[in-house]
């Protein structure tokens, strides 16, 4: 695990060059490439959603060739170099304005810190797949992740944090609602109290708002992903690309803006049978998100 | 009873009429930005202490883990110029020049140099004017020196690339 950022309190005037004008709020992007050629996907998506945060998983593509092909037009996005290997971070907002608190090979925790706006934790994470653990090892790598989000929460003195990434579990499995995990809850009511104490300790709550969409009556598909074990048990579609708000962001994460794309402007990333189509695009979908309150804004 | 306080002060105190050599060098790093997709990056910090600014200018390759070569270090004081040059490129300039031995400064080497030189300093460190730091700024980003590196920088993020064509 390596620590690390520039110390911002100890210089003033600091800063890269970068332009100027975006909207006061900032809009998120996930999306696991399954190693797939997908670049002009991308760029695509991050132009016709506006994309300010972009964290990508399973990329196929080195910083310079994701930067030059998303810059293409104007230079607009810096790639933020980080400790995970696994994750790239591009985002519209200036690396001055970006802190890395805690990195491992598979997470990035950054604090972002920009003028007029109260701070805000980003947890960026791609954790280890069924292919690499089992269930046990699995739940151990979200409440170990957990762990290091409560200590980074703890250095920098708020729980404005959102957590982002392929958590390779469902929303129900241990490892997300286990207190001593992610606990991460479906009520943004029950997110709403001071926690859950267990045995004497507090462990603050997740609002996890990606159970609003599963199945047949949410906006777009049923699942982030398909699979169809030829086990006995099988739920088809899964949730194992999430987003988790801290309670003190729910007031500014509009649900209904949080989305599953079926489909990047006019390329259908479903087949017919409405499974992601590997053939057009990764095995996993792209998530979308927004964060609108004003004090996060952008700039 | 009346306020019979005068505020002294200058009222123009916010007139943006000013342009400071951090201003001068912050415009061209957000060109290389522009130029190299972010790819390559100024990065200009300035920090404050006893009567001194000193100016650090840097290039920064985010996609090479971060990369930072420091192009040069500079002090000013409140009237902003003269400007001293600490460390940096100007010295492998002058290299080229006089075919003299190269010194690259250490932190402490900046220090002593400068308790040294405080009255006054090597004329060749000293930049007098705006104008004068203009030009010597455009000599530095346009050198040889700084040719080589920023090719050596591009070379290196390409040797990265999976994709045919990156910053054509």
């Amino acid at each position: 695990v390596a620590h690390g950022g520039a110390d911002f309190g100890a210089d003033f005037g600091l800063l890269y060059g970068y332009t100027e004008g975006a909207e006061p709020r900032m809009n998120f992007a996930f999306w696991n490439l399954n190693r797939k050629p997908l670049i002009e996907h991308v760029v695509r998506l991050a132009e016709l959603h506006s994309i300010d945060v972009l964290l990508l998983a399973e990329s196929p593509y080195g910083a310079g060739d994701l930067l030059s092909a998303l810059n293409r037009a104007e230079a607009v996005f810096y790639f933020i170099s980080g400790a995970s290997d696994k994750l790239q971070f591009v985002t519209r907002i200036p690396p001055v304005n970006i802190k890395l608190h805690i990195g491992g090979p598979r997470f990035m925790i950054r604090e972002i810190l920009t003028p007029g706006s109260l701070p805000l934790l980003i947890v960026a994470a791609h954790l280890p797949g069924k292919m690499d653990s089992d269930d046990k090892s699995q739940a151990s790598e979200c409440i170990e992740l957990a762990r290091d989000i409560r200590e980074a929460e703890s250095k920098v003195g708020h729980e404005r944090t959102i957590l982002v990434g392929d958590l390779n579990v469902d929303p129900f499995s241990h490892g997300v609602v286990a207190s001593n995990g992610f606990n991460g809850v479906m009520s943004r009511q029950i997110a709403d109290s001071d926690g859950r104490t267990v045995q004497g300790r507090r462990f603050p709550f997740f609002y996890n708002p990606m159970w609003s969409l599963y199945g047949d009556h949410s906006r777009g598909p049923c699942g982030s992903y398909f699979y169809n074990s030829s086990n006995h048990l099988s739920y088809y579609w899964h949730m194992i690309d999430q987003v988790l708000v801290r309670p003190a962001l729910v007031p500014a994460f509009p649900v209904d803006r949080l989305q599953i794309l079926d489909r990047i402007g006019s390329t259908e990333l479903l087949t017919g049978a409405g499974r992601p189509d590997r053939n057009i695009g990764s095995d996993h979908l792209p998530l979308l998100f927004t964060l609108n309150d004003e004090t996060i804004g952008v700039r | 009873m009346p306020d019979t306080k005068k505020d002294f002060w200058p009222p123009d105190i916010f007139a943006d009429d000013v342009r400071t050599p951090s201003a001068i060098l912050r415009e061209q790093a957000l060109l290389l930005g522009s130029k190299t997709r972010n790819l390559i990056m100024g990065e200009v910090q300035t920090e404050g202490g006893d009567d001194w600014f000193t100016i650090r200018f840097y290039l920064v390759a985010p996609v090479l883990d971060g990369y930072r070569y420091k192009v040069c270090v500079l002090r000013h004081d409140i009237s902003l110029f003269p400007v001293y040059i600490l460390q940096g490129l100007t010295e492998r300039l002058q290299t080229e020049q006089n075919a003299g031995v190269e010194v690259r400064m250490s932190p402490v080497l900046i220090e002593e140099f400068y308790s040294i030189h405080r009255d006054s300093p090597p004329s060749n460190y000293r930049i007098e004017s705006e104008a004068d730091f203009v030009t010597w700024v455009e000599s530095l980003l346009s050198s040889q020196e700084m040719r080589r590196v920023l090719k050596h920088l591009m070379a290196l993020i390409r040797s990265n690339s999976v994709l045919p064509a990156i910053a054509s």
